[in-house]
């Protein structure tokens, strides 16, 4: 801690004044960072930690080996453009809503809070900033599940296990469709991680949600026809089904994000921007 | 410059600071002094925006905390130098909390460089000695080189040449023109650096002021006898000398000039082995007077 002598005020980055009391003259001395600065700072506190780098690679491995699977066990019916990319995305769509939720509880649980809303007092932007991660994150995950199931039909063709008539590609729709269920499950995510909190609490909440509505639809006969209204494990399946939607599936999709996705989000954005950093 | 008026905080029916008003003027430090629990966290993150108060304001450079635009660029915040993820090594703890205020990278190195943690950057945080963590804590908040420094303790956890080299930064910060808030625990952490000095003790303001200030009124003398304290103690008390403390080295501290405890002494006979004012000490007892004590914390209101 070598004391220096220069005098204070002299790094030219903003021009500020060490005795600016002025309001005045505050106002106009830095501007906030811009919100795509705090998307890309989320983005990096994902990977920049031995534990965040872990999680993405066994994202990694669950793609490429899923997709294996596909290729060499699955039906042969399976093995097609559709099977393979929706193959590639269940490591996706199983970890990457746990990733929006410790992204968010960490905050509180590491209490580096304390830093990240001093810096930025408008916590609504960081909240911000961490979904437009997720997002960003999620549609590399599509990207990286279309090159796996690309890779994994180069390499059935090779070894025979794919046919020459199976197309390349999975449909536009379904691509669409996936990007959308896996957006909502990231957002539920980070939604549940604003309200609760508590990393563990977010994650068993996260999964234990669609299983416990999906048993309880399965046992008891009557809460069959609501729950697939209501469970989002349920009602967000046809999103990554190749067969077309229905309108009501549509309205399904509607209802299950609405309870599970938006009044989470509402209800944690209140929390986290009112709560006391400590 | 910093502004706190009249700020209160209830958590349900725990009172954690009632009341409380300072300012600290800029080229100044001001050393916050309290014990454990008596609410200087609760009123610097008030001051930070990240606690809502219950009643009362707090302003920093004359507008609230939460409306600065930017305000690591005018504000350096150390609150809890625990508060870090342990995976992140020193130097992108550092990286985060510079992008997000835009702040250039190299002003990471400068400032790891300024707190003598450069050869550690690169490890860790979660091997960091709590010494350590003050450190990167203190570089953090120098990161946007703001015009005041709100730092909660940052002294606990270094060592005696650490102390020392944070003395002569404060002073030199504050001498450039800055503003310090800088709290402790212990009174020697602040004393030699702070020019003034707001104590509090169970939440609530039970002094404030430079040290002549704080301990004008409150000279004393520091007596001891040579072979008989209850001889000296019944001489001081014919003469209407009071008694503020019996130290457990059998000296008192009274209230009055060291010459009229002398004149008392020599009229009853009595020898000493120890006689001079309390200059030096004033303000130790001063804080341990207000703030030791829970009825001390309550009859200072």
């Amino acid at each position: 801690m070598n004391v220096r002598t220069t005098a204070r005020g002299q790094v030219p980055e903003g021009g500020l004044d060490p005795v600016a009391s002025t309001p005045g003259r505050l106002l106009d001395a830095a501007p906030p960072v811009p919100q795509r600065t705090l998307t890309a700072l989320e983005l990096r506190k994902t990977v920049d930690t031995r534990s965040g780098r872990w999680v993405f690679a066994v994202i990694l491995a669950a793609t490429i080996g899923m997709v294996c699977l596909v290729v060499f066990a699955a039906d042969r019916d399976e093995r097609d453009a559709a099977g393979l990319f929706s193959a590639s995305q269940t490591g996706v769509a199983v970890l990457l809503p746990v990733v929006a939720a410790v992204a968010m509880c960490a905050e509180w649980t590491q209490r580096t809070a304390l830093t990240t809303f001093a810096l930025v007092p408008d916590r609504g932007r960081t909240v911000v900033a961490k979904w437009l991660a997720m997002l960003v994150l999620t549609a590399v995950g599509v990207g990286v599940g279309l090159v796996a199931a690309w890779g994994g039909h180069a390499l059935g063709r090779a070894t025979g296990h794919v046919g020459a008539d199976v197309v390349w590609l999975p449909s536009g729709r379904l691509v669409a469709t996936s990007l959308l269920d896996t957006g909502l499950s990231v957002t539920m995510g980070l939604a549940l991680g604003m309200l609760l909190a508590n990393a563990t609490l977010s994650i068993l909440t996260l999964f234990g949600i669609p299983a416990v509505l999906g048993i309880l639809s399965g046992t008891i006969g009557a809460l069959e026809r609501p729950f697939g209204w209501l469970n989002p494990g349920q009602a967000f399946g046809p999103l990554g089904d190749p067969a077309a939607i229905s309108a009501t599936e549509w309205a399904r999709v509607g209802t299950a994000a609405a309870l599970w996705v938006l009044v989470p989000f509402a209800a944690g954005w209140w929390r986290t921007v009112r709560r006391d950093v400590s | 410059m910093i502004q706190v008026e009249k700020l209160s905080k209830r958590y349900g029916d725990h009172h954690a600071v009632r009341d409380v008003s300072f300012t600290c003027a800029p080229g100044t430090v001001t050393g916050f002094l309290g014990p454990n629990g008596a609410g200087k966290s609760t009123i610097m993150r008030m001051i930070c925006g990240l606690t809502a108060p219950t009643a009362g304001r707090a302003s920093v450079l004359g507008v609230p905390y939460r409306t600065i635009p930017n305000p690591g660029r005018h504000v350096g915040v150390l609150l809890d130098a625990a508060a870090r993820h342990p995976g992140r090594s020193g130097r992108e703890t550092l990286l985060l909390a510079a992008r997000a205020q835009g702040v250039p990278d190299a002003r990471v190195d400068a400032v790891l460089d300024e707190v003598g943690l450069a050869s550690a950057a690169k490890r860790r945080v979660g091997g960091y000695s709590f010494g350590m963590r003050q450190r990167l804590g203190i570089a953090q908040a120098l990161l946007g080189d703001p015009a005041v420094l709100i730092l909660d303790e940052p002294s606990s956890g270094l060592d005696p040449e650490g102390i020392h080299q944070m003395r002569g930064l404060l002073r030199g910060f504050a001498d450039r023109g800055g503003t310090v808030l800088l709290s402790s625990h212990l009174l020697f952490e602040v004393e030699s650096v702070a020019d003034r000095f707001v104590m509090i003790a169970r939440g609530r303001l039970v002094a404030q002021g430079a040290k002549d200030e704080l301990t004008q009124g409150r000279s004393g003398a520091v007596v001891r006898a040579a072979d008989d304290p209850a001889a000296l103690r019944s001489a001081l008390a014919a003469d209407g000398l009071a008694v503020r403390e019996a130290r457990a080295d059998r000296a008192f501290v009274v209230d009055a000039e060291p010459a009229l405890v002398g004149r008392a002494a020599a009229r009853a006979g009595v020898a000493l082995a120890e006689l001079h004012g309390t200059a030096g000490v004033g303000l130790e007892e001063l804080f341990l007077s207000l703030t030791g004590s829970p009825e001390a914390g309550e009859g200072a209101r």
